[in-house]
């Protein structure tokens, strides 16, 4: 039997600089379009501020964070209050080992930017995927 | 499972149904009496998203079975609170005229949308149960 | 870092339009229309407890711009000991400008772009004023 639980993912906030955005942008991608319908955003400042359904979710559930800087406040927060999480992808990091710029507006991403957030999607995406494939029973 | 409560978890949602209350197939609560509470479900409030405008078509009068009771908006949709029965309006909630987000909040309390006395007294009886309405919300998500 | 600091702190929700419009409107103000007179920070940073960002809240007069009735940045800005002189609701906004229908949370659409400069101006203002204040 396969158990496909919808795994949750949870950006940053990431309101200091432009690789909040694409943290932001690229786990909307994974929720709208490359992993439809098997994940669920945990939204960061709702579970901050104390929703139960939010954090009973990470605690039950896997979750992938997708962090802008080394700061990781998405999966110390996760870790806080709910448990640990399964996946944890570093904006910055990807960017750099890509040789790719961070953004250099935090409101509008360019095109090339855009780009960018989509490979991080992916890589989201792959990481969802490791998991889902744990978890088949 | 909560005493007051009947309740559903559908990915990190808890959807609470009211003990005590009917329901009808349009996603509408009423709390039995001589004059009924009614309003919006839990299940409907959230589907809908959040409320920014809600209306009376009407606010005194007869109002028929699946007429609206209701106009309310979110940015997803313009929808209608459907009289779950024919009914005669009572009295409409004016907190909802500046707060219609109430009805998110607090959909079983604070939230109600009208108080309608029904046309026929055994109407409200023929409505579903909790565990009636707590399986059709399980369909829909299935 | 002074009292006279202005932080504007959005909720930026991710699940729906009012967040991504609050975060919009204010990189709006603290980027172009009042840049370098106003500073925003993650709310992230600042509820976990960041010494930085915990500095920077306790001397600085805040403004939070929630996009929901759940009022999520006002929560976590009282939760991590800030000061909040304004708060904002993107919802309020929407209810005056009826026939606004932002839908888009990633990227916002026209509505949702004109939502928030309509937003960013009225932080603006806001802004200006607390600055008056000093």
């Amino acid at each position: 039997m396969r158990i496909r639980p919808k795994i949750g993912v949870v950006s940053c906030s990431g309101e200091c600089c432009g690789l909040g955005t694409v943290s932001r942008i690229a786990t909307r991608m994974v929720l709208e379009d490359l992993k439809a319908g098997e994940t669920v955003t945990i939204c960061l400042p709702l579970f901050l501020a104390g929703d139960s359904g939010e954090r009973r979710f990470a605690r039950e559930f896997p979750t992938v964070a997708v962090e802008g800087c080394s700061k990781l406040c998405a999966t110390k927060a996760i870790e806080k209050y709910s448990g640990r999480t399964a996946a944890t992808m570093d904006v910055e990091e990807l960017l750099e080992g890509w040789g790719a710029d961070p953004p250099r507006s935090r409101r509008v991403l360019t095109a090339e930017e855009i780009v960018t957030a989509r490979r991080v999607a992916e890589e989201v995406a792959r990481a969802v995927g490791e998991i889902q494939g744990d978890l088949h029973v | 499972m909560s005493s007051e409560y009947l309740e559903l978890t559908i990915d990190k949602f808890l959807l609470r149904v009211r003990r005590g209350f009917r329901y009808s197939r349009d996603h509408v609560w009423v709390e039995e009496g001589p004059v009924c509470s009614l309003g919006l479900t839990d299940y409907a409030q959230r589907r809908g998203a959040d409320i920014v405008f809600l209306e009376y078509p009407r606010t005194e009068g007869q109002i028929l079975e699946g007429e609206p009771m209701a106009l309310y908006e979110t940015i997803k949709a313009a929808l209608e609170v459907k009289a779950p029965f024919a009914c005669e309006v009572v009295e409409t909630n004016r907190a909802l005229e500046g707060r219609p987000e109430l009805v998110n909040e607090d959909p079983y309390g604070e939230g109600w949308i009208a108080r309608v006395r029904p046309l026929d007294p055994e109407s409200v009886g023929r409505l579903l149960s909790p565990e009636e309405y707590l399986e059709l919300m399980r369909a829909a998500e299935a | 870092m002074s009292e006279d600091t202005i932080l504007i702190i959005p909720c930026s929700g991710i699940g729906k339009p009012f967040g991504t419009i609050g975060r919009d409107a204010t990189f709006r103000v603290v980027d172009e229309l009042r840049r370098g007179r106003a500073e925003t920070n993650c709310l992230s940073l600042l509820v976990m407890g960041d010494e930085e960002a915990t500095r920077q809240i306790r001397g600085s007069r805040c403004i939070a711009v929630d996009g929901c009735p759940l009022e999520c940045a006002r929560k976590n800005i009282e939760i991590a000991g800030g000061r909040i002189t304004a708060h904002f609701r993107v919802m309020d906004l929407l209810r005056e400008n009826r026939g606004l229908r932002p839908r888009q949370v990633t990227f916002l659409d026209e509505d949702g772009e004109r939502l928030a400069e309509l937003l960013a101006q009225e932080i603006a203002v806001k802004v200006d004023e607390l600055e008056g204040q000093r």
